[in-house]
């Protein structure tokens, strides 16, 4: 089972790095949005409006980034290739893959952003601990939808539909803590915040390694 | 479920929640005053919301043990039902935030909780919906409806308790179960709550039913 995650999530990266267009595209979405943001505020922008603005770049790329998971699953090929796999190593390889895609692309985005918008932040720490688990929480609710999505018709539509919804909790808290590591500088200010981003990643993984074998039955 | 008795029940609870909601003695609180018998209505809305959508996810539960078609037609049943309850329990907050806070809706996390609740299940109809092959319909939209009770539990249970909300019972706010709710208002809530639940469940019994007879139809 391990082995298995090991090899898919290898075969992930392997693949990402041959098709290397879909990484770039989605850095040019950071970059080219975060410019929009940029020339919309003339680069004065109000703190809370800087994080709920951060939040919904990070929320729209992720979707774009996870929106792809199980797309090359679909055809006959790959379905040969997966008879060979146990359903739980594929979705906890495809919700590992996608985490660290999207921790990666998270802290682009907050590396690009702060260089067009400042960066207000002052409790460092504990907002990067606040990206990392908001991303992997991100990343892992976005994979079970999008496999859910790729059952249906209208993939694209579909996924925004069902995510969006299931995302408010989490963006709420991700805005929530950011905006406490705006006030103070202490190290673990946002404990109890984080808390709950920790026991919402648990929960969502659990929740998808029990689900997911049911769905990928077919 | 085939017999009578629990039906009688859930009519005369909510029978005797009525009338004794709008006749028995209340506490006389400030900008509450005679609003607080809404919570008889209100308040149970949402316990019979939880318990249609609990009902609906232990259906779908049981549907993926097995596969038995008629669990999912169930598990829909109980959440269009509790979708309904959960829209009266909308309404008359509103009504009741109208009198108290003066606005039909204000920016209150339990509030937003709820609206997200609502999109979520219409989010689950909208799937049914959007499946044509009926086997894989009835597992993916199982499968969603397993992961937004879970996500529903979050949002109304726990994300509102860490932030502070006009509602009673959070963020420094009096709540109903300290003091507010005297012995008078418990003797009419628990019985509406129960009153709910049950008519709720025979409302759904009752969608199961005209559905069953209408897939029946198409098959025959």
């Amino acid at each position: 089972m391990f082995y298995q995650v090991k090899e898919l999530v290898l075969k992930d990266i392997r693949l990402n790095g041959r098709e290397r267009n879909a990484l770039y595209s989605m850095l040019l979405y950071v970059l080219s949005t975060s410019y929009v943001a940029y020339l919309s505020f003339e680069g004065v922008i109000d703190k809370h409006a800087w994080v709920a603005l951060f939040w919904i770049i990070v929320l729209f790329a992720a979707m774009n980034a996870c929106l792809q998971s199980f797309k090359k699953e679909l055809n006959e090929q790959a379905l040969f290739f997966y008879t060979l796999a146990n359903p739980r190593a594929i979705i906890l390889a495809k919700t590992l893959f996608n985490s660290g895609l999207l921790i990666f692309l998270t802290l682009a985005s907050y590396l690009v952003y702060s260089l067009f918008l400042g960066n207000p932040i002052t409790a460092n720490i504990s907002f990067i601990l606040c990206v990392i688990l908001g991303s992997s929480a991100l990343a892992s609710v976005l994979t079970l939808v999008s496999a859910i999505a790729s059952k249906t018709n209208n993939n694209a539509g579909l996924m925004a539909v069902l995510s969006m919804p299931l995302l408010f909790p989490l963006l709420l808290n991700l805005i929530q803590t950011s905006q406490i590591c705006l006030s103070e500088n202490n190290l673990f200010i946002a404990g109890n915040q984080l808390l709950f981003l920790a026991l919402l990643n648990i929960a969502s993984v659990l929740l998808s390694y029990l689900l997911f074998p049911y769905l990928w039955r077919d | 479920m085939q017999s009578k008795w629990w039906k009688i029940l859930g009519i005369l609870l909510i029978l005797y929640s009525i009338i004794g909601g709008l006749l028995f003695p209340v506490p006389q609180l400030n900008i509450l005053n005679e609003t607080i018998r809404n919570l008889y209505f209100h308040v149970t809305m949402w316990f019979s919301m939880i318990f249609l959508m609990l009902f609906s996810m232990i259906q779908s539960i049981r549907f993926l043990n097995g596969f038995d078609k008629t669990k999912d037609t169930k598990a829909e049943a109980f959440a269009s039902t509790g979708m309904f309850m959960g829209l009266l329990g909308l309404l008359t907050g509103m009504v009741w935030a109208q009198f108290t806070w003066g606005t039909f809706w204000v920016n209150d996390p339990k509030l937003n909780g709820t609206a997200v609740t609502m999109l979520i299940y219409l989010a689950y109809f909208i799937l049914r919906n959007s499946i044509e092959n009926e086997d894989s319909r009835a597992r993916v939209s199982a499968i969603y409806n397993i992961l937004a009770f879970v996500m529903m539990i979050v949002f109304i249970g726990i994300l509102p308790r860490m932030t502070d909300s006009l509602h009673p019972g959070n963020g420094g706010n009096p709540a109903f179960g300290n003091y507010d709710l005297n012995s008078n208002m418990r003797m009419v809530f628990y019985p509406a709550v129960i009153g709910w639940i049950l008519i709720g469940v025979w409302v759904a019994q009752l969608r199961y039913r005209i559905k069953t007879l209408e897939i029946n139809k198409e098959n025959s």
